[in-house]
């Protein structure tokens, strides 16, 4: 059907495998969202603190830079377990939580305000490929300011370091991963279910930031009434405080709660995220 | 055409029925598959039957807490094909049923032989659809709404935007397709709708309600695009409308459901061709007689109530041999009318029998 011709034909060309579906979604998605030149800009504030975490460790192990600046060699900061958990992934998880916050309610919400999904799922396409096509943005843009430059760090270090630090210390990048997947898929799945059920972008985003933050307030109102570890259990702040230092073999500093039990609270939220992204997730409303 | 319409008058006569043949094409629900299936060529061509349905239904059943379908059987073929119906017949449920947005309650449904619930991904390889309300994302340009659709639908990056392009401006929207969707004109988005329907070039395509909100040029263009697509022969056609005006025109076959029900099913080609020579007459006298006469003179010849008959004639009869029998057995023609029955009267007669 070339265009001088104006005639209907059909396609006789290639049709690609189902699997690529949700990598168009994914690509379709990404672009839109660095259409925006605020986000781009705040997705490259993101990398200023990995950055500054490497000249500290480059100046950890430079010393004449560490004589040129003057700096006394006892207040170095010690480049351990604890300086990777709470100097670079907490801070950077709560940056993620802002980037969901800002890209996760706009991905699905208008595809439902504009009766888009049953143009997606009448194609070769099913909700199980919409959703993780969605979820794949948030899973990359996440991963590339969490764990990946967590990496990049953890590889400079054991390269300027000794040899033998990064074998001694190999939980390190597998906890700066987990731990990274955990709260980037959760809040993901969080932000799509709010999404899905709130049509309003800017809506959507305030119940977002609303539920995340409520959650914590009440956690803390349950402890300062109960006292213990109880309402750590309801709240994202102590949660991801828990987890990560659980997985970093690091004290945590807000709770005394168990690991097991910060586990258990992401994915309960996950699954319930998930059951009600699952009931709104189709061609077309049923109104009985 | 002439020899398609003896080819019919012999079916006729072997069937040795009473019924005309336009009668025999419309088929009630409750019979049987076997005899809903037909050929909706009506030429006679023998390798359409051979083709698998365009869709198929078995006792299917679709419950929203209340039945909305109930037990369809029907084995559907044509070019394009109208779902016709009053509101809340289940036009739109039995579209989102073939399309596998509905699970059937009981029963199945296929298309060209595929079934929608278990080989859905096979199914949806093959289908475009054009819903009836708006759809669309917004933000997109025009042609990258459609590249997106494209690529969903299996097309390569490159292959997706040389169709975008290409659709576009069969549609007539070539001007307008780096402009942003949401400034589109309500006309505009219905080809856009269509546009996005047909750029991976389904074999078969779901249009709901597709003149919706069009004014009359639009319609008409519309309407037009529906009959090229139908034309190229590489794409059937399923049409939800409640515009029977919109269904003749460009349908072959139509589908009238009523309170989830198939109310008739009949094939409007072969209603058109029958349409010229089809007489409606009141008679008086023996009448047995005359009906004989009609026959032996090669009229199709069906008997609606005591006095009245509905005669097909043949080729070479004129009406002038009509009046020389009635004279000859002493037969009163009260009343003689050409009666063009057309949608409106089958689709009022399905509402009034059903």
């Amino acid at each position: 059907m070339a265009i001088f011709q104006h005639a209907y034909q059909g396609f006789h060309g290639q049709i690609s495998s189902t699997l690529r579906q949700p990598w168009v979604i994914f690509r379709y998605a990404l672009a839109d969202v660095f259409s925006s030149k605020l986000f781009t800009a705040f997705f490259v504030l993101c990398f200023i603190p990995p950055l500054v975490m490497m000249c500290m460790i480059y100046m950890n192990y430079n010393l004449e830079m560490l004589s040129l600046l003057n700096l006394p060699l006892d207040k170095l900061i010690t480049v351990d377990a604890n300086f990777f958990a709470h100097w670079m992934q907490i801070p950077q998880m709560w940056l993620v939580f802002t980037l969901v916050m800002f890209v996760g309610p706009a991905l699905i919400s208008p595809d439902i305000s504009n009766n888009a999904l049953p143009l997606y799922l009448s194609r070769p396409i099913n909700k199980t490929n919409y959703v993780f096509g969605k979820l794949l943005v948030l899973l990359v843009l996440g991963s590339l300011i969490t764990w990946i430059p967590a990496w990049l760090l953890i590889l400079f270090h054991a390269n300027l370091g000794d040899q033998p630090w990064l074998l001694n210390n190999l939980h390190i990048p597998l906890a700066s991963v987990v731990s990274s997947l955990i709260w980037i898929i959760c809040l993901s799945m969080l932000s799509l279910a709010v999404s899905a059920w709130v049509k309003w972008k800017a809506l959507a985003r305030l119940f977002f930031f609303g539920f995340v933050w409520l959650s914590s307030a009440l956690g803390a109102a349950i402890e300062n009434i109960y006292g213990g570890w109880k309402g750590s259990t309801v709240s994202f702040i102590d949660s991801l405080d828990v987890m990560v230092s659980g997985l970093y073999g690091v004290t945590s500093s807000s709770s005394s709660m168990p690991s097991t039990a910060s586990y258990l609270f992401f994915i309960t939220v996950t699954v319930l995220a998930t059951v009600l992204l699952a009931r709104k997730i189709r061609a077309f409303e049923v109104n009985l | 055409m002439e020899s398609d319409r003896l080819k019919q008058a012999e079916n006729i006569d072997e069937v040795g029925s009473e019924v005309s043949s336009h009668e025999k094409n419309k088929h009630v629900a409750e019979t049987n598959t076997d005899k809903v299936a037909f050929n909706p060529s009506a030429s006679g061509n023998t390798d359409s039957v051979t083709e698998p349905a365009v869709f198929e239904l078995q006792n299917l059943s679709v419950n929203f807490g209340r039945p909305i379908l109930d037990k369809l059987t029907a084995n559907v073929r044509g070019n394009c094909i109208g779902l016709l119906g009053p509101n809340g017949a289940g036009k739109t449920t039995l579209l989102n049923t073939l399309l596998g947005f509905n699970r059937p309650s009981s029963g199945s449904a296929s298309i060209f032989g595929y079934d929608v619930s278990s080989q859905s991904d096979s199914v949806r390889h093959m289908v475009g659809y054009m819903p009836e309300r708006d759809a669309f994302i917004t933000g997109m340009t025009g042609i990258r709404f459609v590249r997106l659709m494209g690529e969903l639908s299996g097309l390569s990056p490159s292959d997706a935007l040389e169709r975008a392009h290409e659709v576009f401006f069969y549609v007539g929207l070539g001007e307008a397709r780096y402009r942003k969707i949401d400034t589109y004109s309500l006309g505009m988005k219905q080809l856009v709708k269509l546009a996005q329907a047909i750029v991976h070039g389904p074999k078969l395509l779901f249009l709901d309600e597709p003149t919706n909100g069009l004014d009359p040029p639009a319609r008409t263009r519309m309407l037009q695009l529906i009959r090229e697509i139908r034309d190229a022969g590489e794409t059937k056609i399923i049409m939800a409308s409640h515009l029977l005006k919109d269904v003749e025109e460009c349908c072959d076959e139509a589908l009238v459901l009523k309170q989830g029900k198939i109310a008739i099913y009949c094939n409007l080609e072969e209603e058109r061709r029958s349409d010229r020579k089809f007489l409606l007459m009141h008679v008086r006298g023996d009448r047995d007689r005359f009906v004989s006469a009609l026959r032996s003179l090669g009229c199709d010849v069906a008997l609606t109530n005591r006095r009245r008959l509905k005669v097909i004639l043949a080729q070479q009869i004129e009406i002038r041999d009509v009046y020389m029998a009635a004279e000859q057995l002493q037969v009163q023609i009260r009343s003689l009318d050409y009666k063009r029955d057309s949608l409106e009267d089958i689709f009022l007669r399905a509402m009034e029998d059903a």
